[in-house]
């Protein structure tokens, strides 16, 4: 493994035919307050190869959404739409079906690598069992597998270090060994849930790169779910904005982060603090916390922390549009630059989106 | 820098943890930094290297096993208890959960007075608390009455500031007090914690990991691995021009929002970057993970992560001293100035 | 899973219901219009078997009115189950914050003295109580106190341990608040939660310890009546007069399980509220 430059082909021109295919998808859970729309009437595709980006902060029901794709919505979750993968929808596949897809189709990475892990398993037989259960290796083959996988994602002297017991190692380690359980089977979808967040930014770089390296080799699609913006930045090629349960935003990652048009995404990549900035540098903020949509609402859910906020929009459901129609009208295609908002930012703003235009027009 | 310049001098501090079986676990090793009158301080480094435990000593909340901690010119470590505590007033600080550093079962007003019933200050209180809640932007009115369980994160890190506030303190250690929030509160209570220190001219020992989050608030960085400083300057400084192999690394694994596109690499026709793989620009990522605090390396604790390591960095502690005025580096080879 | 959670709801009210009958009785019992508990009823054989004449629930080996005897030693049982919780819980705590927050050799200390209370078996530690104490409900209280204060202190103690290491512990600490502040503001009513459940079931135990102690001959002095006492008198009659033991056990028996409900219930609605707040 290296983690130096690397090119792959990319998708073939035109759109290339989705590995995975979610549309419309709503994760509703019943609480006191009403039913609360944790995921609503997302859609986004990823091709082979690709990664994704979903950023959001907490509550924006980023991790619902990884898990009601994976079919593991709480049960009592209501969902509905479509999520597409090798000719299942796993909203409605069976559970036997579920299984056969899941591991060995698609495959998850969890924020915290210290629950993720079986305590009392030693490491190299965790991984050789999905290998023999799900892989349907034999048991020395599984064993030696095991060992290559360690050595894979990075873990000095693997056939030692798989007698190991979770809690022997640091939570980087710990986190390797998660990323090769998830991609044990071979899975053609990776969904990574904030993989990062628990560990220091030079093991982050590390994780990130093992991450990449391997998409890179195998040709897998992954989904980036992370609440840092940097995070995803040069990680991924397309992104979703999150803000209570909806996408507000989505592009190539590059453009929306340059040219944000969703006030929410304006906002957010403003107050993060900078490297290049120089010290006390006032921050630009948001009023207010982020929220949750709990029973019926009207209007769009970021309007009472928007600064542009008007009449239509406590009244209209603002929808995903190309922010260059004129009047919102032209419904997001998947792969260009979309937003959900009455009164987009920047406009003129952003290099990278006049520069489209004028190449459209 | 005279005396009456700085108010906080800590000289060779070392804290050690009782570890079952054998030696005890030296957290903090001989760290030694200055925080002038309204400076801020930044310490940045990664999980387990010491910084919590600094900011315990330096509050006396844990006695340190060796070294002085000199606030105003006395030694806190060799005070008696009860000088000690007429001290504390002047020496605050706000912890990292925001919900486990206020108590659940009482409420918002009997919190913030907690420092004023403590130092037996005359009643009423009630103004003295409510101009604190206001100085932090809540409305007493709207949350005196509540418990921490019924706020928000941001709202409780609100509150811990107000209670430190409350006693006008002249130091407030803030040990990651950002950590735990969302990116758009975390710039909100960072904005508070700048107004905060300009309006009543504190000096602030500001703690955290995130690099970006440390340059923002500080005038002076310091960086630790392993229980040491290696490198301690200006914050502009620090991060323009990193001496020290460690602090260099650090800057590289920040993934940057722009990230700088690779220099002379030329996609070529029908193919593109996966953006994953692109390096920052004359970095390779630092491998390794920092080792046991219960065995350090011999001599550079960062030797065994470093790519400049000679001999000598495994045989001599590289002490930390000055490459230039203000700047201080602990490295024998340090990276060119 | 409903028809579970409808019947545990009727049993706490039950329980409490219960409850508040042993309290009225207790606290009523010299009020209410019955016979004196220890004079003879007048015209009315011994042990005539409960009726509603000539005698509610009978009366006794010696011809005195159970029911007078029942309702007045609800007052001996209660006193001694309430007494010796409080006075144990007090003890437990005071020991249990106290090792817990300081530690070192506070803690040692303590634990030396609680480990070296709970090397006695429990019975010989009241029999030596009762030797050296008059014979009467303070000695039988205190003697039970003794019993249960290293439980209390030890689960004192293990509460204690899970909240001092809680920031808002270090934070009182940083303001500058004395220990018995900390103690009294920041811990105190968080262990006294914790142990709230278990003195429930410490209330049930103490009532039957009653009844054995008196079964013992270490209770009460005649006349007065306990639950335990009462129970002990009629056990020579047990084959013709079964009522004399019958009516006390389950007033024992009703009052245990009363106070193990409303324990375990304590237990319950304080744990879903933990895991609530974290
Ligand atoms: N099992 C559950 N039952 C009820 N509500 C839930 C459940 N899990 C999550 N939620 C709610 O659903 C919403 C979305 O949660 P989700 O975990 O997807 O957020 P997230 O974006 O992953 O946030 P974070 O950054 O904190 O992980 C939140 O409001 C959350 O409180
Ligand atoms: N109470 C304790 N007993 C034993 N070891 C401890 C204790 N507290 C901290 N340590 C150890 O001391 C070292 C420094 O810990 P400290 O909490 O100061 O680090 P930190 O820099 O604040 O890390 P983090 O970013 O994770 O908060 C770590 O190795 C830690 O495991
Ligand atoms: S639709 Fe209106 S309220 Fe919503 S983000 Fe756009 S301008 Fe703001
Ligand atoms: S002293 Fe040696 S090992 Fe340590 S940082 Fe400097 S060059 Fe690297
Ligand atoms: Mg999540
Ligand atoms: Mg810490």
């Amino acid at each position: 493994m290296t983690t130096g430059r690397m090119t792959i082909l990319g998708p073939p021109s035109g759109l290339p035919a989705p590995l995975l295919a979610v549309q419309d998808v709503s994760t509703t859970l019943p609480t006191a307050a009403g039913p609360l729309h944790a995921v609503d009437r997302v859609s986004f595709t990823l091709a082979a190869g690709e990664a994704v980006g979903v950023v959001g902060e907490s509550g924006s029901g980023k991790s619902m959404l990884a898990r009601t794709v994976m079919g593991l919505a709480p049960p009592a979750a209501r969902t509905t739409g479509s999520v597409r993968f090798a000719g299942h929808d796993l909203l409605t596949a069976s559970a036997r079906d579920l299984r056969e897809v899941l591991g060995s189709g698609v495959a998850m990475v969890f924020q915290d690598p210290a629950t993720a892990l079986n305590p009392v398993t030693r490491i190299g037989r965790q991984l050789a069992e999905t290998l023999r259960l799900r892989g349907g290796l034999d048991r020395r083959a599984a064993r030696d597998r095991a060992v290559e996988l360690l050595r894979t994602v990075g873990i000095p002297d693997p056939a030692r270090r798989a007698r190991s017991y979770p809690h022997e190692l640091s939570g980087g380690m710990r986190q390797r060994v998660c990323i090769a359980l998830a991609v044990a089977c071979g899975p053609r979808v990776l969904l990574a849930d904030e993989p990062t967040t628990a560990l220091d930014v030079t093991v982050q770089r590390q994780i990130l790169d093992l991450l990449a390296d391997l998409r890179a080799a195998s040709g897998m699609g992954m989904l980036l779910i992370t609440h840092d913006l940097a995070v995803v930045a040069g990680r991924t090629e397309r992104l979703l904005v999150m803000y209570a349960g909806q996408v507000v935003e989505t592009g190539p990652t590059t453009e929306v982060i340059r040219a944000a048009r969703h006030p929410y995404t304006a906002a957010l990549l403003a107050s993060v603090p900078r490297l290049e900035q120089p010290s006390h540098t006032r921050l630009a903020t948001v009023a207010g916390l982020p929220a949750t949509a709990v029973g019926a609402t009207r209007g769009c859910r970021f309007a009472p922390r928007c600064p542009r906020a008007r009449a239509r929009c406590r009244q209209e459901d603002p929808v995903l549009a190309d922010p260059r129609a004129r009047h919102g009208a032209v419904p997001g295609r998947d792969r260009e630059h979309a937003v959900a908002c009455f009164h987009p930012v920047g406009g003129g703003g952003g290099a990278a989106v006049r520069d489209t235009a004028e190449r459209i027009r | 820098m005279t005396t009456s310049e700085v108010l906080l001098r800590v000289r060779d501090l070392a804290v050690d943890y009782r570890v079952p079986g054998g030696a005890p676990l030296r957290a903090v090793d001989g760290v030694s930094f200055t925080v002038r009158r309204g400076e801020t301080l930044g310490l940045v480094g990664e999980s387990g290297c010491g910084k919590s435990s600094t900011a315990r000593a330096v509050m006396m909340l844990r006695r340190p096993t060796g070294g002085r901690i000199e606030f105003d010119g006395q030694d806190l470590a060799r005070l008696p208890a009860r000088q000690l505590r007429r001290l504390r007033p002047q020496l605050q600080m706000i912890f990292q959960d925001p919900a486990s550093s206020l108590n659940p079962r009482r409420t918002v007003a009997a919190i913030v007075a907690e420092g004023l019933a403590a130092h037996r200050h005359p009643r009423p209180w009630t103004r003295l608390v409510d101009d604190a809640l206001s100085a932090v932007g809540l409305d007493p009115e709207a949350v005196g009455h509540r418990r921490p369980t019924e706020l928000s994160g941001g709202q409780c890190q609100r509150v811990a500031l107000a209670r430190a506030l409350v006693l006008a303190p002249a130091l407030v250690v803030c040990d990651e007090p950002v950590s735990a929030l969302d990116v758009s509160v975390q710039a909100q209570i960072l904005n508070l914690l700048e107004d905060t220190r300009r309006r009543h001219r504190l000096s602030l020992l500001f703690i955290a990991h995130d690099l970006a989050v440390v340059k923002q608030v500080s005038d002076r960085v310091g960086v630790m691995y392993l229980g040491r400083i290696c490198e301690l300057a200006p914050a502009e400084q620090l991060y323009r021009q990193p001496r020290h192999p460690y602090t260099r690394a650090l800057l590289d694994a920040v993934p940057l929002l722009e990230p700088v596109p690779p220099s002379g690499a030329i996609a070529a026709p029908g193919s593109i970057a996966v953006p994953g793989t692109v390096p920052t620009p004359g970095t390779a990522s630092t491998p390794g993970e920092p080792p046991s605090p219960l065995r350090p390396p011999s001599g550079c604790r960062f030797r065994t992560r470093c790519d400049r390591a000679r001999d000598r960095c495994a045989e001599e502690t590289p002490p930390l001293h000055p490459v230039t005025e203000d700047h201080q580096v602990a490295c024998h080879y340090p990276l060119p100035g | 899973m409903r028809a579970r959670r409808e019947a545990d709801g009727l049993s706490l009210w039950l329980a409490l219901a219960w409850v508040a009958v042993v309290v009225a009785a207790a606290v009523l019992a010299g009020a209410l219009p019955l016979r004196s508990y220890g004079a003879l009823v007048p015209g009315v054989d011994a042990r005539t078997p409960p009726g509603w004449r000539p005698e509610f629930l009978g009366t006794d080996a010696i011809g005195r009115s159970v029911l007078a005897r029942v309702v007045h030693g609800a007052r001996e049982s209660l006193l001694v189950g309430i007494g010796s919780a409080a006075l144990a819980m007090a003890a437990g705590l005071a020991t249990g914050l106290a090792a817990g927050y300081f530690r070192r050799w506070v803690d040692t200390a303590i634990g030396v003295v609680l480990d070296a209370v709970l090397a006695v078996p429990a019975l010989v530690l009241l029999i030596a109580v009762a030797a050296v104490g008059r014979r009467g409900t303070a000695t039988i209280v205190l003697g039970l106190a003794v019993v249960g204060t290293p439980s209390f202190a030890r689960l004192a103690r293990a509460s204690t341990l899970a909240v001092v290491d809680r920031e808002y512990v270090a934070a009182a600490r940083a303001l500058g608040t004395r220990p018995g502040r900390i103690l009294r503001r920041e811990l105190l009513p968080e262990v006294v939660l914790r142990l709230a459940p278990f003195a429930f079931v410490f209330m049930a135990f103490a009532v039957v310890a009653e009844a054995s102690l008196s079964f013992l001959g270490l209770g009460l002095p005649p006349p007065a009546p306990s639950w335990g006492g009462m129970i002990n008198d009629g056990r020579p009659y047990l084959d013709g007069d079964p009522f004399l033991v019958f009516v006390p056990a389950v007033c024992v028996f009703l009052t245990v399980a009363s106070f193990t409900v409303i324990g375990e219930r304590a237990r319950r609605r304080f744990d879903a509220r933990e895991s609530r707040l974290r």
